[in-house]
This record gives structure tokens, sequence and C-alpha cells, in this order.
């Protein structure tokens, strides 16, 4: 096995970056689409000339809206994720000891931004709602690439690289990446349902397969991957967002369609209620997506299956 | 892989199909364009639902929590009336005008991908929107003096620049002599912005330099904002104050200016 070296600041730049997307770029973009202002200003990079590196938001707010100042904030946020992007590659690129597979993934990583950022300029300047779904499953893509990044540069990567022959790591390693399939093409659902180009009922039943897959990918790492404590550890993590964003798809279900849509009196309390669950709900769904990238790649490398005796293949 | 992981995914491929199957064949169909006005008004009452209705609200009355959070806010149709038309009284075309370029400088943005028949049907039940309370709504538009636009241009701008800046028109008095918004009546430094358009909103006039124009750069679109003003904004009209050759002049300073500036 190749033995893989820990650079601190990669690491750190990998985990800033997952960071930035989830929270900042993706939180604020699933912002954006659920007040529904991702064209509350259809220029693009600036707002009516206003630059896009204009930190008076409640000016900005005041003078084009509240809705315009969201959009502005994501758009900064973008920009902060392509600027660390630029950085993680030119320090990978840089370094003499970093693996080729390392490079290449920055590239990849810094690719996957520029694309992204492009997808979003498209999509405002042309009004387009398919480029708004492929904006929103693009973030994904950048999501587990920079998971990827973190779970190779990190320190517990580095330090144990024993691969355990372990029974039923085949299984898990199949699983794992179904799971990840499952999720991310249960990801372009919720972006079509969210752009209303998708139905309700399509999510839904992605949603409930995804989370049934994830289940016992769960179950796999527990009961058959004892001796693994960071896949155990990566497990309970995994459950522990699946309960988050279970609640939290229930929660939106319920402000959107179902019995909390009436109780909220006011219109505005009830447009926050709605706004925050929905984009609560995507921010933790990337989570989710992430988790299972995590545990995908601890499966695939850190696992060697056991192959089974001729004839006992049943 | 053993015959239990088998047809396990075999069920994750049947659900996944079954998974994306319903998310895009339960999404709404337009119907088809028919024949006649009714065939049209389906159309774009499924069209304004999808693409419209998030900011103007489903009755057009743009009372959506999304409309709050832009300034300025998106049309109230129950108004019964457009800000930019090339009348007092929009025409279809006017609406079709704007759903495919937009309005500069605001959340309209256009919709310039859509067929030349699906501009048509939004346009008609954006008129029907106008209309339905009764309103005065859809109009006539009605004649522009084209040749007066275009005729004896340095006099006529420089007529219009003294028209620009005397009591009779006023318009210095809101969009400042130098053009840039600020006049008199419309901003002191100790109060801001002193006009309120009809939603009680802060009304800011056009700083005519930096802001560019909402309703077009065209002679035709600057002559129709003077005579016909903006309805729901302090933004008056003046065809009954001034003559037509007046407007004309004014119209010929304007765009002397704005050229001048855009040279600059």
């Amino acid at each position: 096995m190749t033995k893989h070296p820990y650079h601190k600041w990669i690491h750190h730049l990998a985990v800033a970056s997952l960071f930035v997307a989830v929270l900042l770029t993706i939180g604020l973009g699933g912002a954006v689409t659920s007040a529904e202002v991702g064209m509350a200003y259809p220029t693009w990079p600036d707002i009516n000339g206003w630059s896009l590196f204009n930190f008076l938001y409640g000016e900005i707010a005041s003078e084009f809206g509240a809705g315009a100042s969201i959009e502005h904030t994501h758009r900064q946020a973008g920009t902060l994720i392509g600027l660390l992007a630029i950085l993680l590659m030119v320090v990978c690129l840089r370094s003499k000891q970093v693996p080729p597979r390392w490079k290449k993934l920055s590239v990849v990583i810094f690719l996957l931004v520029l694309v992204q950022g492009l997808l979003g300029a498209v999509r405002v300047l042309g009004n387009d709602q398919a480029m708004a779904i492929a904006h929103a499953v693009g973030a994904q893509l950048c999501v587990v690439a920079l998971m990827a990044m973190v779970k190779h540069s990190s320190r517990a990567w580095a330090e144990d690289q024993s691969a355990p022959t372990i029974a039923g790591a085949g299984r898990l390693q199949l699983w794992a990446r179904v799971g990840v399939v499952v999720m991310f093409i249960n990801l372009i659902a919720a972006a079509s349902l969210r752009h209303k180009a998708g139905a309700f009922s399509g999510h839904l039943a992605m949603a409930l397969l995804a989370s049934g897959v994830i289940l016992w990918v769960i179950r796999l790492c527990l009961t058959t991957m004892r001796e693994h404590p960071r896949l155990r550890r990566g497990a309970k993590r995994l459950a522990t967002l699946l309960g988050i964003q279970l609640g939290l798809g229930l929660g939106t279900w319920a402000c959107l369609f179902g019995p909390l849509l009436d109780y909220f009196s006011a219109e505005q309390t009830r447009f926050l209620a709605q706004t925050g669950f929905a984009t609560a709900h995507l921010v933790v769904g990337v989570a989710v997506l992430a988790q299972l990238t995590a545990i995908d790649m601890e499966a695939r490398h850190r696992l060697i299956p056991v192959e089974p005796p001729a004839g006992l293949n049943r | 892989m053993n015959r239990a992981d088998r047809i396990g995914l075999i069920l994750v491929v049947l659900g996944c199909v079954a998974g994306i199957g319903l998310t895009f064949s339960a999404t709404v169909e337009l119907p088809p364009m028919g024949v006649g006005d009714e065939g049209l008004m389906a159309r774009g009452a499924a069209l304004y639902e999808t693409k419209c209705a998030h900011c103007h609200g489903v009755d057009g009355s743009a009372s959506t929590s999304t409309a709050r959070m832009l300034n300025p806010r998106p049309r109230d149709f129950s108004e019964g009336v457009i800000k930019f038309a090339r009348g007092p009284l929009p025409q279809q075309s006017d609406l079709k005008r704007i759903i495919r370029d937009g309005i500069p400088q605001t959340s309209m943005a256009g919709f310039a991908a859509l067929e030349e028949q699906d501009l048509d049907a939004l346009a008609a039940y954006a008129e029907w929107l106008l209309t339905r309370n009764n309103k005065p709504g859809v109009g006539e538009t009605p004649e522009i003096p084209s040749e007066l636009l275009t005729s004896n241009y340095p006099a006529s701008a420089d007529r219009g620049a003294q028209l620009f800046n005397s009591p009779k028109s006023a318009c210095s008095s809101c969009h400042g002599q130098d053009l840039r918004g600020k006049g008199p009546a419309s901003w002191s430094e100790e109060n801001g912005w002193l006009l309120l358009d009809a939603a009680g909103l802060p009304a800011r006039p056009r700083d005519l330099i930096a802001d560019g124009l909402r309703g077009g750069f065209e002679a035709e679109d600057l002559y129709a904002r003077i005579a016909f003003g903006i309805p729901g904004t302090p933004m008056a009209a003046m065809n009954n104050t001034l003559s037509a050759s007046e407007i004309c002049d004014l119209v010929a300073f304007l765009e002397r200016e704005l050229i001048h500036h855009q040279q600059q």
C-alpha cells in the first residue's frame, strides 16, 4: 500500500473549504432557493454596478431588497470557496511530497468550483431554471470531491494505513458506494422539487430509498466492523445526521404542505419557518452525503474484503 | 456478491427508476396551445404559475413573501396599471416586451428563452390579471410623434435643456439640474428621500446618468415616460402640461445628455 504523508496545511485548507462550501455557500444558496430570490437581481457578478466585494449588506438590502442581499452573500461565499479552491490547488501542486492523487484531486476540485460559478452565472443571466437545478446538483459534486480531499489529507488517514482483512468488507464497500449514488440521485430529485421542476412524490420515494440504504450501511458498520473504530464512529455520526435529516424533512413537509401550514397565523412567520426548515434540510442532506462519502472512502481504501471460499458464494 | 446483495441491488435500481420517474413525470405539464383565447389563457395560466407566481402571487397581487424581499416590489396586477407602457394604458405589446426583455435594474428578469407563442400566452394572462377587477387595464397606444422626435435635433435639444430646468416642466426639481436624481423636491441632506410611491415606499427619482432607464432607451420610450408618467410613482404625466413638440425637445435633450455621458 502507498504510504501517505500528512500535510497539516493542506488538510486544514481542505477542511476549511468543506465547511465554507457546506455551511456558507450551499447554506446561503439553499436560503436563496427557499426564499425564491435567486433572481432577486438578474445581473452577475455585480448587483446593478455594486461590486461583488461590497460588504454593506444593510445598504444593499435597503436599495434592492433583502432578497438581493441574500443572493449577494451567496455570491460572495461562492467567491470565497473559489479562492480557497485556488489556494488548495496551488499548495498541492507546489508541494513536492504530495501524492499525485492529491494533486489531481485538487485540480478536479478547482474545476468543479469554477464550473459551479459559471453555472450560477448562466442561471442568473439566462434566467434558466434547468441551469438552476444543474447549479444545485453541481454543488453536491463539489462537496463529494472536497470530502475526498479532507479524508485523504487527514492525520488519521496518514497515520493508520493498515488495511485489515475483514469478513463483510466487500459488502460494506458495495453498499457504501450504492448509498452515495442513491443519495446523490435523491439530491437531484430534491433540487428538481425545489426549483419546481420535480414532484414531491419523487423526492419522497428517493428519500425513503436512500434512508433504507443508509440504515443498511450503518448496520453493516456497527455489526461487522467491530475492529474498525473509525468506521463505527463514522456510522454513528451518519446515524445522527440521518435522524436529524428525517426530522427536518418532516418539519419541512409540515410547514409547506402539512399541519404546520395553518399553525403560523402571521405570513412572515410562516415564511421564515418554511425557509428555515427547507434550508436546514438541504444543508444536513449535503452533510449526510459528505459523511457517506467518508465511509465509502474508508471502506474502499482501508479494508480488504475476504474472498469467500469457492462454492460458498450464496 | 452474494444473492441477497444482488437482489438488494436490483431493488435499489428499481427504486431509483421509480423515484426518477415520479420526480419528472408528475410535474406540471403545460397545456397545449389549443385554439382561440381559451387555449392561450390556459397555457398562459400554467406558465404564469411556474414562472411568475412566486413574485407576483397566484392572484397577481404581489403579496408574496418573496415580493416583500425585493425592491422595487414586483407589479401588483390588481392595481390595473403597469409602469412602463408606451401609453397611459398598457398594450399587450408592452406586456410582451417586458416579459421578454425584463426591466433593467429590477428583479424582473427577461424570459427571452420563451417561444413567441408562450410570450403571447403570458401577455394574454397578464392582461387578464390587469383587467379582471374592472380596472382600465389594457388600452390603445396613442400616437407618438416619431417625425418630431428626429427633426431639428441640436436646436430641439437646446430647447429641451431650457425646458428641463424651467418651472413649466419642473423636471429638475426632482431629477436635479445635473440629472443625478437629487432635486430640491426629492432629496434633502437632513431628511434623505422625500417622495413616496403609491405603496408608501420611498420613491427615488432616476439618476438619469448613472441609473439608466428602466422603461427603455428608445426615443419613443422616453417620450412615453414624459408624456404619460409612471403610474404609481410621483413621476406625473406631462401630456396635459407640455405640448408634443415640447416633450420631443425634452427627449432630444435627454438623448444628447445620455449619449454625452456614455461617451465619457
